[in-house]
């Protein structure tokens, strides 16, 4: 029997098609991938109307045509299981808090940051969940379908972000047990999330991490993402561009690959 | 020159207030120093200050904010944990001596002893009561926070150039061992104990001593600051004086205004800004009240800022915001209301 699987979501994604592209009878016999991807969090614009999630923005449909195949926006009857990536409540927001504040128990390790209470940081994580459109989205596919939905967050950045000025705060923390808590945090909440919901999800395989929620530099060798300009990425033939020299957030096809298992294992 | 010269309009009352509206005042307001752009504004007082502040960051000032939210922290739930209200999170500061003991403790670096209240076993910064809703998990996690809060305070009050405070009551609750101000009744955080919270209703002379040793220290960590004084006009929401609200508020506001204005008479690095006249007085024919008479409606806050900013223009990077909502303001002092249910 043939599983149909939509996968919506940014240019995180794109580590994951290149896999499939290059390995999909091997790795999924009988089952078809179709991608729906566009830049950023602008799957935002999709809008539900008769059992469809149309883009009300003209270049997220061109995104979406481009890295499915053809397909403007997405007829939800069409799949079997719908997996909606990397806009959810992501690693990458959640990192961010601690740039700047911890909690007491952090304190011994990272004196510089501001406090926060507990109850302040459920706030923010709950608020950080809610600023990106994973979760509204996930809701009007359930509301329109019974075919499962899971929510998989994109990798957490990889450790190269370090040498940025922005994360450079984590640098002489990043084997320290502040940076595992805060992975650990971070998992804790998003399977809450996912789980209240009735959604399934995963995280970030452990052995692709350099140190807790840092990705290994190896990943982002040769790590791609999505042409923001897809009308004339697909006149050359092209759906993927390569990611800058050191770009810390998107991956490559070997990493695609252990979430690709990581998806298929949820079906 | 005649002390009533008649081509001045502004010092007739005929011609400035019985023939004039507040929204088409000018001359009310006469800045003192000038705000720019690089001015690091710092701002603290009772529930009303926090328009001030808020109008000034959306007219491009530079308003300190030396405590900030976390990354991720809604606008919504900001103020919920006191983010983003003022330039720290020490929540409303109603009381001139409030405002001199929260510097002296973050001189000294040391949370004051007793500051802890519990209730339901949840713990409570009683300096700060409302920054934490829910409270925190223990009384050394309070005490941790307090100590960061007031590196924070110092910080901010060594930075700035210009110190914005609104005076709000002089009626308050004091421990009686420590003599330490609590900004709000303590018997709607914690089990009110007669004994120990005794009731303090300030003298004009206390006020202006108070502001003056407040003024004192602070030049001693930044020379070079200066003051904008303002009265909130807005009344007390209940008095423990055994009389009557309407004169215990008319004795508070009448004794903070005289203070601000012996203090801008005494000292030429402090300013006054008429925001309590403009809300309070004949003028504006009560129009700027809510229906509860207390609250302040948002055209009396734009009026007011109106008049601010005759005087300081706004900057080159004032952004296109909305004015801030009167349902957006903390104010712990309702939680006396809900106590007395």
């Amino acid at each position: 029997m043939t599983r149909r699987v939509c996968i919506i979501g940014n240019s995180a994604l794109a580590c994951i098609k290149l896999a499939w592209d290059q390995a999909s009878v091997a790795v999924a016999p009988g089952t078809t991938m179709t991608f729906f991807g566009s830049s950023q969090y602008t799957v935002d614009c999709l809008r539900l109307a008769d059992g469809r999630l149309v883009p009300t923005e003209e270049k997220v449909g061109a995104q979406f045509a481009m890295t499915s195949g053809g397909s403007r926006e997405i007829e939800l009857d069409r799949f079997d299981h719908f997996i909606v990536y990397g806009v959810s409540f992501e690693y990458r927001d959640f990192l961010r808090i601690f740039r700047t504040h911890a909690l007491i128990e952090d304190l011994d390790l990272a004196p510089d940051r501001h406090l926060l209470s507990n109850a302040c940081l459920d706030r923010a994580a709950l608020d950080l969940k809610d600023l990106r459109p994973g979760f509204r989205i996930a809701s009007d596919i359930s509301s329109a379908t019974t075919a499962p939905v899971s929510i998989v967050p994109a990798p957490g950045p990889s450790e190269i972000v370090l040498d940025e000025p922005q994360f450079g705060s984590f640098k002489p923390l990043a084997e320290t047990e502040f940076v595992a808590r805060i992975w650990s945090r971070y998992g804790v909440l998003a399977q809450k999330y996912a789980a209240e919901r009735g959604y399934a999800t995963t995280l970030q395989s452990n052995d692709t991490f350099a140190f807790p929620g840092f990705t290994a530099e190896r990943y982002s060798v040769g790590a791609v993402g999505l042409p923001q300009d897809a009308e004339r990425a697909m006149a050359k033939g092209k759906w993927h561009r390569e990611a800058r020299a050191r770009d810390p957030w998107h991956m490559n096809a070997e990493f695609g690959q252990t979430v690709l298992r990581q998806v298929l294992a949820l079906l | 020159m005649h002390p009533y010269p008649k081509d001045s309009p502004e010092i007739w009352w005929s011609r400035a207030v019985a023939r004039s509206t507040p929204q088409e005042a000018t001359g009310l307001y006469s800045k003192r120093f000038a705000l720019d752009a690089d001015s690091r504004i710092a701002t603290a007082g009772s529930c009303f200050a926090q328009h001030i502040a808020r109008y000034l960051r959306s007219n491009g000032y530079n308003v300190l904010d030396s405590e900030p939210a976390p990354f991720g922290l809604s606008e919504k739930a900001k103020p919920e944990f006191g983010y983003g209200i003022y330039s720290c999170r020490y929540g409303n500061i109603y009381h001139v001596r409030q405002l001199r003991q929260l510097l002296e403790e973050a001189v000294t670096g040391r949370p004051r002893d007793g500051i802890v209240w519990e209730r339901k076993n949840r713990f409570f910064d009683a300096l700060r009561p409302g920054v934490e809703p829910d409270g925190l998990e223990t009384a050394t996690e309070v005490l941790a926070h307090r100590q960061q809060h007031l590196k924070c305070v110092l910080a901010m009050f060594r930075k700035t150039n210009v110190f914005v405070f609104t005076m709000g009551l002089t009626e308050a609750w004091m421990d009686a061992g420590t003599g330490v101000i609590f900004p709000s009744f303590p018997g709607s955080f914690t089990q009110f104990d007669p004994e120990v919270h005794i009731f303090k209703n300030f003298r004009v002379s206390e006020i202006y001593e108070d502001f003056v040793a407040f003024r004192a220290l602070l030049k001693t960590i930044n020379p070079s600051v200066k003051f904008i004084v303002t009265v909130s006009p807005v009344p007390l929401m209940a008095t423990a004086t055994h009389s009557h609200v309407l004169p215990a508020t008319t004795y508070s506001k009448s004794a903070l205004r005289a203070v601000a204005s012996q203090l801008y008479e005494d000292f030429e690095d402090i300013d006054y800004f008429p925001s309590y006249e403009i809300i309070s007085s004949p003028w504006s024919k009560g129009a700027f009240f809510a229906p509860d008479l207390r609250s302040v409606t948002d055209e009396g806050v734009a009026t007011v800022m109106r008049a601010f900013f005759l005087e300081h223009r706004p900057t080159a990077q004032a952004e296109e915001l909305p004015p801030p909502s009167l349902e957006e303001v903390v104010c712990e002092e309702v939680l006396l209301e809900a106590f007395s249910r």
